[in-house]
């Protein structure tokens, strides 16, 4: 129960009992007044009765006292009237019935009106007479007593209401800070480091608000300091230090934004753009001019255009790379031609017209589902076509002409072929072991998909899935795999068959990856519910991961999908995390169960201080977060000893274990 | 409230007690003499051990003597004792217009008005042991005076013919014998504590009375 309620359960309490107390003293006090008057009544009425008889004629004549007692008590307020001789003999007996008062029988019991008598002596000169005893009725005072009860009963309660109300009023005001205190620590516990705005008027209230507030914004700056730091490698380890421009990893992050599936059908011209004899150039004017040659050189081709139409970079030494994409063909090629000839007047301005040239080569393509790689490789062979004759030279060639065409199926063969698939739930899935670091436990089991083609062979997920997606199948195999995937479990009764994984909870964790689709499709989603709900111990087990390039376009959706996921028992993750500056900072709010780095920021931790220095500042960050940071793609040995010093928590590929059929 | 109800029973047992012998020269305790002579002079402490062994005096007598006859005896020592204090106008003596005392402040400071003597006959006689309901304290008008005046009234037999004993006339006669007095009204404290043990009744209805049980009482806790 809530402490207000304590409080007003308390307090109103022992209101309540003040008021009864209250209430039945002043009762109470009315019915002595009362009686008093009574009986000072009853005694004026003895006395002045006496007083009459003792100066009448003939004080002996009973019938005389009788007609002097009538008229008094014919009045109806006296229970008896008797007048006593000096013997002892009762002369004058005048009696009533004692009315029942009109009041209820325990109220007569709780406050008995006892009706004291009035006597007097009755002498007429010296003589003693006699006495005359009066009695009041009480009925009529009863009758009072009742009604100024009721009365009293009512202000009380009134009061009371009043109080009641008023108490309450100023509880919620007064408590109002524990409520805000109570789910600051709410939030802190679910790690969101926030502080309390609302200003409290009890001292103590006052201290607990600062206490609190000064330790969460010291945590608060502690992962801001990391986030910031965190920020400061991310730009470092995507940043040519020399140029400024994005490096080849940061080249490759911006492209696999843009090439991302789904987006708008562009075209595009992807060219690698070579300072020949860069060299000789340096030999000839020192490493300085170079530099300051390199710095100018790259200035120029990054003033081309701005991302996403627009994207540049250096991939080593004397070669650069640059992607151009539009919905105009023609721009393209003309933007990059028009790039080409200012590269050479660079060139020739830094006097280097003699023994450098650049030579650019360029693939022109009209769909923007490429790899990078292939692109490279088609680019590589037309740099090699441009490098031809031994000058500068542009040369911009169909990608379909250079033969790497990764798509060699009609865009109408995937679907069909896909679609077929799904229909007949022609997919089969593989698991990959992710294992604990360092002490190389089992975390989870990854489950991908591979498409079974008519020939009994298998298409990789790298391969088709990109084509489900263009073709919006995405949500549809997501729902198939789900339905396989719990099948599965379902069939083998994990862990009951695979005792050598300990049978423990985590060894049984299963990982799905859905597609940034999925996240918002309703029919998706309804189906996941329906089938999580259905089978609530297996949803246990279940992690649901999306990429960060999802996470990044559906900012809106995925932190939904994630409470969602929650809700129905299951967790939520992030795959493919490549540190993009905005998802950092959402990092906080999302809270994932772990993050799968993207395998190019692992790719080169031996060569790179800077790639070092960014994961091991994203685990400090995940660390404050309590989220686990695992690292995928990982082929070497060796890789496995710097991430475990690095701080990083999982880790999955060859080198733990190779995708198996499940 | 439990306070004060603790106290008030605390305070009425001592009451209840004392109550018996209130106006009786028993309460003549050293506490009550020091305030005496404090209020008046030196002298009251003699007047009052004067006063108190007139008492243990008319309780030997009353032993020797048989109940009748000795009844008699007594009203006339104790109406003669007590008119020797010398009649004052309350005005003069108290200070007040109309002042009631108590038998000790009228011993004490050796002067009073007719009800003041009223009042010390009517407890002396009391504490000798006469029953109250014979006894009662009768405003008159005085003919021979002219002006209101307070007698004790003795009634042997409740129908019958009772004694005054007066402080204008020191001799107790029977009231055919005083025609000068016209009785008005009277009353003892049989009516006082007639109901349920408590003040309230005819006498509680004179509040000089009331004011006298009062001071009989501040006194009795001296």
């Amino acid at each position: 129960m809530k402490l207000g309620y304590y409080l007003l359960l308390a307090v109103s309490g022992l209101f309540a009992v003040l008021l009864a107390g209250v209430g039945y003293m002043s009762v109470s006090g009315t019915r002595d007044y009362l009686e008093h008057q009574l009986g000072a009544h009853a005694e004026e009425t003895a006395t002045s009765l006496a007083l009459a008889i003792g100066s009448a004629a003939n004080p002996d004549d009973t019938v005389l006292l009788a007609t002097i007692v009538n008229p008094v008590f014919d009045r109806g307020q006296y229970e008896r009237i008797q007048i006593i001789g000096i013997s002892g003999a009762v002369l004058v007996n005048r009696k009533l019935q004692p009315a029942d008062p009109d009041v209820p029988e325990w109220f007569q019991r709780v406050f008995p009106i006892e009706s004291p008598g009035g006597e007097a002596l009755i002498s007429a000169g010296w003589r003693q007479i006699g006495r005359v005893t009066v009695l009041s009725r009480p009925a009529l005072a009863y009758a009072h007593l009742w009604q100024s009860g009721i009365e009293t009963l009512a202000w009380l309660f009134a009061l009371y209401l009043v109080a009641l109300v008023a108490l309450r009023a100023m509880l919620v005001l007064l408590l109002r800070t524990l409520t805000a205190i109570e789910s600051a620590a709410h939030d802190i516990g679910e790690r969101k480091f926030r502080t309390i705005t609302i200003k409290p008027w009890a001292r103590e209230f006052k201290s607990v608000v600062a206490a609190f507030n000064q330790l969460s914004r010291k945590i608060r700056l502690v992962i801001d300091e990391e986030m910031a730091r965190a920020e400061q490698f991310r730009r470092e380890a995507f940043t040519d230090a020399l140029t400024g421009v994005p490096n080849r990893r940061g080249l490759d992050l911006q492209i696999q934004r843009i090439l991302e599936p789904g987006t708008i059908e562009k075209f595009g011209v992807f060219a690698m753009i070579e300072i020949h004899g860069l060299a000789d150039f340096n030999k000839k004017s020192g490493f300085q001019k170079t530099d300051e040659f390199l710095r100018h050189f790259s200035a120029v081709l990054s003033a081309a255009g701005e991302p996403p139409d627009f994207v540049c970079g250096r991939l080593n030494g004397a070669t650069f790379a640059a992607l151009l994409t539009s919905t105009d063909a023609a721009w393209a090629a003309a933007t990059l031609s028009g790039v080409f000839h200012q590269l050479q007047a660079a060139l020739e301005q830094a006097g280097a017209g003699g023994s450098a040239m650049v030579q650019v080569g360029a693939v022109q393509f009209d769909d923007l589902d490429q790899s990078l790689h292939g692109l490279l490789a088609a680019a590589d062979l037309a740099l090699a076509r441009a490098g031809r004759d031994g000058r500068s030279a542009l040369e911009i060639v169909p990608l379909t002409e250079t033969g790497a065409d990764s798509s060699a199926r009609g865009s109408g063969e995937w679907r069909r072929l896909i679609e077929q698939a799904l229909e007949a739930r022609q997919l089969t899935l593989f698991a990959q072991t992710v294992v604990s670091l360092p002490a190389k436990r089992m975390l989870h089991t990854e489950v991908n998909v591979r498409l079974q083609e008519s020939a009994g062979q298998t298409v990789p997920a790298r391969l088709f899935v990109p084509m489900a997606l263009r073709h919006k199948l995405g949500p549809r195999l997501d729902a198939v795999v789900l339905d396989l995937a719990l099948e599965h479990l379902t069939r083998e009764q994990w862990p009951a068959n695979a005792p050598k994984q300990g049978g423990a909870g985590a060894a049984g964790v299963i990982a799905l990856n859905l597609c940034g689709a999925s996240l918002s499709d309703t029919a998706f989603l309804a189906h996941l519910a329906a089938r999580l709900s259905a089978a609530p111990a297996l949803a246990k087990r279940l992690v649901f991961e999306t990429s960060e390039a999802a996470f990044l376009e559906n900012l809106e959706a995925v932190p939904v999908f994630a409470a969602r996921v929650r809700a129905l028992g299951a967790q939520f993750a992030l795959d493919n995390f490549m540190v993009s500056g905005e998802s950092l900072k959402r990092l906080e709010s999302l809270l994932p169960h772990y993050l799968k780095l993207s395998a190019s920021l692992t790719a080169d931790l031996f060569t790179s201080a800077e790639a070092r220095f960014l994961v091991s500042s994203l685990v400090r960050i995940a660390q404050s977060l309590e989220i686990a940071v695992i690292a995928q793609g990982i082929e070497e040995e060796q890789s496995i000893d710097v991430l475990t010093r690095l701080g990083v928590s999982g880790v999955q590929g060859y080198a733990v274990g190779r995708p198996e059929p499940w | 409230m439990l306070c004060a109800l603790a106290f008030a029973l605390a305070f009425g047992s001592g009451l209840c007690a004392a109550a018996s012998q209130l106006g009786f020269t028993a309460t003549v305790t050293p506490g009550l003499i020091a305030s005496m002579v404090g209020r008046f002079s030196e002298q009251a402490r003699q007047r009052l051990a004067a006063w108190v062994n007139f008492a243990v005096l008319q309780q030997a007598s009353k032993a020797k003597s048989p109940q009748p006859a000795s009844e008699n005896a007594q009203l006339r020592s104790v109406n003669d004792y007590i008119n020797t204090v010398p009649w004052y106008d309350d005005q003069v003596h108290w200070g007040q217009v109309d002042y009631w005392a108590t038998p000790a402040e009228t011993m004490a400071s050796h002067g009073g008005d007719c009800e003041d003597f009223a009042i010390a006959k009517y407890f002396m006689l009391k504490e000798l042991g006469v029953p109250i309901e014979r006894l009662r304290i009768t405003y008159v008008r005085a003919g021979k005076v002219n002006q209101p005046h307070m007698v004790l009234a003795y009634y042997a037999s409740p129908g019958g013919e009772p004694l005054i004993l007066d402080n204008l006339d020191a001799r107790v006669l029977p009231a055919s014998a005083r025609a000068d007095l016209v009785p008005v009204y009277s009353f003892n404290d049989d009516d006082v504590v007639m109901v349920k043990g408590n003040y309230k009744g005819s006498a509680s209805t004179i509040r000089a009375w009331q004011s006298v049980i009062g001071r009989l009482e501040r006194e009795a806790r001296l």
